[in-house]
């Protein structure tokens, strides 16, 4: 008789789990990018408000980064390339709490701009939601199995094959 | 006969179970992950912002554009403070009004750029074109100073500053905040 233990790491190492969560991570990616695109200058107040990025670099960061989450988004929605997008994702996660908690440090009256205009605090409840989010692309990265393209050569078909039958 | 008829059975079983278990290790192994998985993601995104950068009305400039023109110049804390003590000089807040209210020049305007229109009607409207004004608000981010400076020519103030350093020189000197 299997113990709850083996059950539960038997559900968090399962890629149905990791299914589930990169449709979801996917999903909040997308629908964050779609507020924040159609105008850049906002959402270059909104990182400006931060206080951490150069001047020189606000805008290029402001265009670049909201496409990235929508093209990260719809990679693991679609099962492309899902661990590249998941550690991104993870990578962009980390570095938001990073800039969240510095801010609280400093003690600055300042919305997270996380979903563009819709005003959210930069609070710790922001940096436990952004963990959490982080923790699920780390589960994504580790024991997603179930992708469209592996077969067939999206990009690296040839060698896939020869590394397996080596 | 029996015997090689027997070991090409035994290999065909054998070819059958090596290919089986390769194909169960590519269904349960992880993909391989390059560096090219990572630059095709950072690169069909960066084509794309800026391919819809350049054709959104909205866009913005890639590197931001100073908007110092000759008539704004820069002012020292200590000269700053010697006007403020005479009362002559209009200080303006060019930063976020949540800022403003955080902490600000004792007796300065707030003067956000982002509703700089409506607050430059209610708050400096009717002021003398001629008075001298000192702007500042100023982050690693952000030059809301020179903009709103520059906005304040635009509308025909003759005589706009910016403070040297900004609100951080201001406080580092122990001169008057208020929040």
């Amino acid at each position: 008789m299997r113990s709850i233990s083996s059950y539960i790491k038997g559900i968090l190492m399962s890629e149905y789990l990791s299914l589930a969560l990169r449709t979801y991570v996917g999903g909040i990616f997308i629908y964050a990018s779609l507020n924040k695109i159609p105008d850049p200058g906002v959402f270059a107040e909104n990182i400006a408000a931060y206080r951490i990025i150069p001047y020189q670099g606000l805008h290029l960061v402001a265009i670049i980064l909201p496409w990235m989450e929508l093209v990260c988004g719809f990679f693991l929605i679609l099962g492309l390339r899902t661990r590249a997008a998941a550690a991104i994702l993870g990578g962009l996660l980390f570095m938001f709490n990073l800039f969240v908690i510095i801010n609280i440090f400093r003690d600055s009256p300042i919305s997270c701009g996380c979903f563009g205009t819709v005003a959210e605090a930069a609070s710790w409840k922001k940096v436990t939601t952004n963990t959490i989010w982080l923790l699920m692309t780390i589960q994504v990265f580790l024991f997603d199995r179930i992708y469209f393209l592996r077969r067939g050569g999206f990009v690296f078909e040839k060698k896939v094959h020869k590394d397996f039958h080596n | 006969m029996i015997a090689s008829v027997g070991k090409i059975v035994s290999l065909c079983f054998y070819k059958a179970g090596s290919t089986l278990e390769c194909d169960t290790n590519r269904q349960f192994a992880a993909p391989l992950l390059t560096w090219v998985d990572y630059l095709l993601i950072v690169g069909l995104s960066v084509v794309c912002a800026l391919v819809f950068n350049g054709s959104n009305f909205k866009g913005i400039p890639i590197v931001p554009q100073s908007l110092m023109g000759e008539a704004v110049s820069f002012e020292s804390p200590s000269m700053a403070f010697d006007k403020y003590k005479k009362g002559e000089t209009l200080f303006v807040d060019a930063m976020p009004y949540s800022f403003y209210e955080q902490e600000h020049i004792a007796g300065a305007v707030s003067l956000p750029l982002a509703i700089f229109g409506f607050m430059y009607d209610v708050s400096i409207g009717q002021t003398d074109k001629s008075k001298e004004i000192i702007v500042y608000g100023r982050t690693i981010s952000k030059r809301h100073d020179e903009e709103v400076a520059s906005n304040l020519v635009a509308r025909g103030h003759k005589n706009v500053k910016i403070l040297k350093g900004g609100l951080d020189a201001w406080r580092k000197k122990h001169y008057p905040v208020e929040s």
